[in-house]
């Protein structure tokens, strides 16, 4: 059998595995209480919801991206890298007919990787990064940003297709175990922090304004 | 109601059994979503004025964190410091106490600026309900939480003196307002609305002026509005002390219940009550909320002239962020003073005065709240105000103590008070 094979089906059981780990996370996720607020709201909740999933994730909504608009900028960039990565995976089956999507991919991808890297590097130099982290953190954001690196890799030169797969097939198995696996919660998180604080009227759209 | 603490043995057994009891969706989703990004850290008032790791909002999710990957999480068991997952051990039961109590005041300004939406004040309150039923909160916390059960208990003992107290206001309150038929009712049937003030004249004077001035169908609550149960994260005492007074509100059918200047105690209130009784027969809102109306209706007549100097408000966490009452205290401030000047930032990005979650009552505390309270002194400072309006006790507590630890000279005046002074008597 020939390594490319190999690797596609290597990759392929990893998917897999990576989506039956994640569905058990969620299944455990949704088996737990959910306790909605009972008080009358103040504000406007769809509205408000709708601005937690949107806008209230711009640069200017929070003092917290104002102040850190470079990382802000790094992250959009590691987390469109990453879904483009994900994407080409299927498309790598065809490479002959990739052509010019190559480009409008490898951009994404590589700037993602870039954000990834830099990513890594202020979690090792930051003092107070540092001390957050735990040693999955770092593995998981090396891991990510050597996906990535591969994915570009990929889009330059099909001779790093088994490498590329054998490195998306490491992070597929490994992402249910490690920090990865937040983007599960990220959804359920903003549902959270919108219907709270769009029921009190505090954010964005949710507000209901007093006369004069 | 003291809580029973369990043998050494069971205490950890005990702490994970309670968070259990606490892990719901929204509790998880906190644990997990995390990415350690840091952005949080220049947001909370702790961090800003002491930049210690430990003084960043992820730092007191992670201590949390340990304990849960310890728990639920298959590489917390098998390759714990891989994951940063430990084991509880009853010094880190000690050691939590202090994060939990002392550098946390829940005023979930993280909360709004994190990536992600996370919730520390959840986690840090998770911590706490730990740390209470492991016999680790604060003394001072619990007594003033088992006083006021006490007095439930006992409230034919304390009615007479009470009563007797009360009469004394009324008398005051009838030279105030130069109406000899003022009256001050106590759990009054009929009123329409029930006032729950704290322990102390300036919260119950101002609001009984104001409503006598406004025609108002009133009575005043047998109880007072604080509730130290909440700051301890003891459902069980925060629904005893809370549940004195909705018994009260529909004994008397009162239509609405009107809390005093008290941040926590309206949080409490008018968003978690609901949640441990029920929809409640009647609208629960801040004395502030009512003055505006009052004000926008007309049956109150001001004249800001009676207060001239300048005056800044300080957005209680629990009313503003975490309450939703932001434009009412700016409706009523912009029309009972002459020199309104806003704080930067203000309304719902305030920062926190460093008094609240229970860390005024805490003289253990004293020295921690003071220097987190460095950002909201310099606040104060740049607006160049006289007098700070603050619609919540503890803030005001806090505040008289910043103006006097960094030099400020300026006085902490509640709403109400301002209010009164601008009256334009019938």
């Amino acid at each position: 059998m020939d390594t490319l094979l190999l690797t596609r089906l290597f990759v392929g059981l990893a998917a897999l595995f990576c989506l039956a780990g994640l569905a058990w996370r969620l299944q455990a996720f949704l088996a737990l209480p959910y306790k909605p607020e009972q008080a009358p709201p103040k504000g406007r909740v769809i509205p408000g919801l709708l601005y937690a999933f949107t806008m209230a994730m711009a640069p200017w909504s929070k003092e917290s991206t104002r102040r850190h608009l470079l990382a802000y900028v790094r992250g959009i960039l590691f987390h469109i890298g990453i879904f483009t990565s994900l994407a080409l995976l299927p498309l790598s089956l065809f490479p002959g007919q990739l052509g010019n999507f190559r480009l409008l991919l490898a951009v994404p991808i590589g700037l993602g990787a870039l954000g990834g890297w830099a990513g890594f590097g202020q979690r090792l130099v930051g003092e107070r990064e540092r001390a957050l982290s735990t040693p999955d953190d770092f593995a998981a954001v090396a891991l990510v940003s050597l996906f990535m690196t591969v994915a570009f890799a990929t889009l330059l030169n099909d001779a790093w297709l088994a490498a590329f797969y054998t490195v998306s097939a490491l992070m597929l198995i490994y992402l249910p175990f490690s920090k990865m696996r937040h983007f599960l919660y990220f959804f359920f998180s903003r549902f959270f922090f919108g219907i709270r604080y769009s029921r009190r009227g505090a954010i964005g759209w949710s507000s209901t304004h007093l006369e004069g | 109601m003291s809580t029973t603490i369990p043998s050494s043995d069971n205490k950890l057994h005990k702490a994970r059994e309670v968070f259990q009891g606490q892990a719901t969706r929204a509790l998880v989703a906190a644990l997990e979503v995390c990415a350690r990004c840091g952005l949080c850290a220049e947001t909370c008032h702790y961090h800003v004025a002491d930049p210690k790791v430990e003084h960043t909002p992820a730092y007191r999710g992670e201590v949390l964190r340990r304990f849960y990957r310890r728990w639920h999480d298959p590489l917390g068991r098998l390759f714990p410091k891989w994951v940063g997952a430990a084991a509880l051990t009853e010094a880190d039961l000690q050691k939590l106490a202090h994060v939990a109590f002392e550098t946390c005041s829940l005023c979930r300004r993280c909360a709004l600026n994190c990536p992600m939406g996370i919730d520390t004040a959840e986690l840090v309150r998770s911590l706490r309900a730990m740390l209470t039923a492991t016999g680790y909160a604060p003394e001072i916390l619990e007594q003033l939480a088992d006083a006021a059960i006490q007095r439930e208990e006992s409230i034919e003992f304390f009615k007479e003196s009470y009563l007797e107290q009360i009469g004394g206001l009324e008398k005051e309150l009838q030279a105030r307002t130069g109406d000899p038929q003022a009256r001050i009712s106590v759990a009054k049937d009929g009123a329409e609305i029930l006032y729950v003030a704290l322990s102390g004249a300036h919260t119950i004077l101002p609001a009984a002026e104001i409503f006598h001035e406004a025609g108002a169908n009133w009575t005043l609550s047998l109880y007072e509005a604080s509730n130290y149960g909440v700051f301890l994260s003891d459902l069980a005492r925060a629904r005893a002390i809370a549940g004195r007074i909705v018994n009260e509100a529909r004994r008397l059918g009162v239509k609405e219940l009107v809390i005093t200047e008290c941040g926590h105690a309206y949080a409490t209130f008018r968003w978690s009550v609901p949640d441990w009784f029920g929809p409640l027969p009647f609208r629960v809102r801040s004395i502030l909320e009512v003055v505006a109306d009052y004000l926008k209706e007309g049956r109150l007549k001001v004249d800001p002239r009676a207060n001239p100097e300048p005056v800044t408000y300080h957005d209680s966490c629990n009313l503003a962020r975490n309450g939703g009452v932001v434009e009412e205290p700016r409706f009523i401030l912009k029309r009972v003073v002459q020199d309104f000047r806003e704080m930067t930032p203000h309304g719902y990005e305030n920062y926190c005065c460093g008094g609240g979650g229970g860390l005024v009552a805490n003289l253990d505390a004293m020295e921690v709240r003071l220097k987190a309270g460095w950002p909201k002194a310099q606040q104060i400072q740049a607006t160049g105000a006289r007098k700070v309006a603050v619609a919540c006790d503890n803030c005001r507590l806090q505040i008289g103590d910043l103006s006097e630890h960094y030099g400020l000279g300026v006085e902490a005046t509640g709403v109400c008070d301002l209010v009164c002074n601008a009256l334009v008597k019938n």
